[in-house]
């Protein structure tokens, strides 16, 4: 079987990003660093890209934000039913408490009300700083 | 499914198929979805097939901002990209390629143009 080694996503303002993978969904930051190069231009079929790059973690998984700063491509619009467009769902301990705390702080586009998604999930959305959908989602039995 | 089942090799759940009432998305604009966990280790990947569908067609390259794409550890990547290539059903986008000194891979897509990546740690 594969093994998962990241999932990736491209953003718009890297510092942005890792700002709410790290405040808003609990992940732990790790470091920034410039890349670009004629390897990863062989395999992503481009040219002369440079990028920003860092690793999000949660447990085992890891989000890779990309940051684009030459040879970057279009801003695409994203929305949960669009085709190849992303969404990440976190589990939370407490999801009541987790959208209380977001709407305090102000900054976070809340996208959903509070929803008995099934009989023992309890969800709700946000969006990241780019749009890409994020679930707040607590087991509750 | 097949994609993910086959090529990649996670391990297929369900298929669940119902009306999206509350889902607690943003969108009211579909009626019907079908859904699936694709799962390998503690990784669940989520797919799912909305009727009618919209947003088809788009440039999902990795450049783009708020694509994604997926990246796997393989224990032989010259063995799955001849695997891969002998399918001859699965778009390779890239050839094997060394980056740095501990990492070799290769791009594919998935059927919905999604950028998927087998890799190898070299030592």
């Amino acid at each position: 079987m594969a093994e998962l080694f990241h999932i990736g996503l491209t953003v718009k303002d890297i510092e942005r990003s890792i700002a709410f993978y790290r405040d808003v969904a609990g992940m732990s930051a790790g470091e920034v660093f410039v890349g670009g190069s004629k390897e990863f231009d062989t395999l992503t079929n481009n040219t002369n890209a440079k990028l920003k790059v860092t690793y999000m973690t949660a447990g085992s998984f890891m989000l890779q934000l990309i940051q684009y700063t030459a040879a970057g491509g279009a801003v695409l619009a994203l929305h949960h039913n669009n085709v190849g467009s992303p969404h990440i769902s976190l589990y939370v301990p407490d999801v009541e408490a987790k959208y209380a705390e977001l709407q305090r702080r102000g900054d976070v586009k809340i996208t959903s009300g509070m929803v008995q998604i099934a009989r023992n999930m309890r969800s709700f959305y946000t969006e990241d700083p780019d749009g890409v959908p994020v679930e707040f989602l607590q087991l509750t039995k | 499914m097949a994609f993910y089942r086959d090529v990649a090799e996670m391990n297929e759940g369900a298929v669940l198929e119902g009306e999206n009432r509350a889902s607690g998305t943003p969108s009211k604009e579909h009626s019907r979805m079908k859904m699936v966990h694709l799962i390998t280790g503690t990784f669940v990947l989520q797919l799912i097939e909305y009727v009618p569908a919209r947003g088809g067609g788009r440039d999902l390259r990795q450049e783009n901002v708020g694509s994604t794409h997926i990246s796997f550890y393989v224990p032989d990547v010259e063995a799955k990209y001849a695997q891969v290539k002998a399918r001859g059903d699965v778009k390779i986008t890239s050839p094997l390629t060394t980056m740095g000194s501990s990492l070799r891979g290769f791009y594919t897509e998935d059927p919905d143009g999604i950028p998927v990546e087998f890799v190898q740690t070299t030592k």
